[in-house]
């Protein structure tokens, strides 16, 4: 909770201070919207390439509680 | 997923429970932005109070050869934990669900402003992260949402987790 509020003060300074991080992080923002704005399926599609992407970070004993969805 | 959910659906057709609707991270995901989650949570609605409400529902997916792992039952390749509507909010949760589809599968999914409600309600960190991203980026009928706060008394948790992170009501 502590690093949220950490990010969110930082990012309130980012945005005072410099015109060209305002303008990536509203990107990034609008970014975030279309891809909230995509079908059930899509993002079902995309939660699945985050599963295999995130295996392959994990510990091994991470790995083996956390299953990809095989669909 | 669309055979998963078919599944789902047939235990509502077949009686061995009386409603459900997806909650947690995928009912969050169905709002905003695809987010990592291993496991589809379904908040259901048993046929008549037992002692141990999961036990139809198992007892049905087992004897359909699908295998129960830790608190999940894998089905068609989907980890899916069945959860008990736990108290009066989950259950009106339940009840007034949205019917969304999934390719040609008709199915239900908690409601916005109840997926929030349930978020501040339970608060764990990651119903806090969820909660951030919602309100960032989905569309919230403010409305409806104080209603069900102030129903449940939450809404004193709301003003002050919107203080925390938003710096605002």
């Amino acid at each position: 909770m502590d690093f949220m509020i950490n990010m969110f003060n930082l990012r309130k300074c980012i945005l005072a201070q410099n015109k060209a991080f305002e303008k990536i992080i509203r990107e990034k923002e609008q970014r975030r919207k279309e891809l909230s704005e995509l079908s059930f399926k899509e993002k079902i599609h995309i939660l699945v390439e985050l599963q295999k992407m995130a295996q392959g970070v994990a510990k091994s004993d991470e790995a083996a509680d956390r299953i990809v969805w095989q669909i | 997923m669309e055979k998963t959910l078919k599944i789902i659906k047939e235990l509502k057709e077949k009686r061995v429970l009386k409603d459900f609707s997806i909650g947690g991270g995928i009912a969050a995901l169905y709002y905003i932005e695809p987010l990592l989650t291993y496991d589809l949570d379904i908040f259901f609605i048993p046929i008549e109070d037992s002692i141990d409400v999961l036990a139809p529902i198992y007892q049905y997916l087992i004897e359909k050869g699908f295998k129960a792992k830790k608190e999940h039952v894998l089905i068609e390749g989907v980890p899916v934990q069945f959860i008990p509507a736990y108290n009066e909010l989950v259950k009106e949760a339940v009840q007034y669900s949205n019917e969304v589809k999934y390719g040609r599968i008709k199915t239900k999914i908690l409601g916005l402003e109840y997926l929030i409600a349930v978020m501040l309600q339970t608060y764990r960190p990651k119903d806090r992260e969820r909660l951030v991203k919602v309100f960032e980026e989905a569309k919230i009928d403010r409305t409806l949402l104080k209603k069900i706060l102030k129903k449940y008394g939450l809404y004193d948790k709301y003003v002050q987790f919107k203080e925390m992170y938003f710096g605002a009501k």
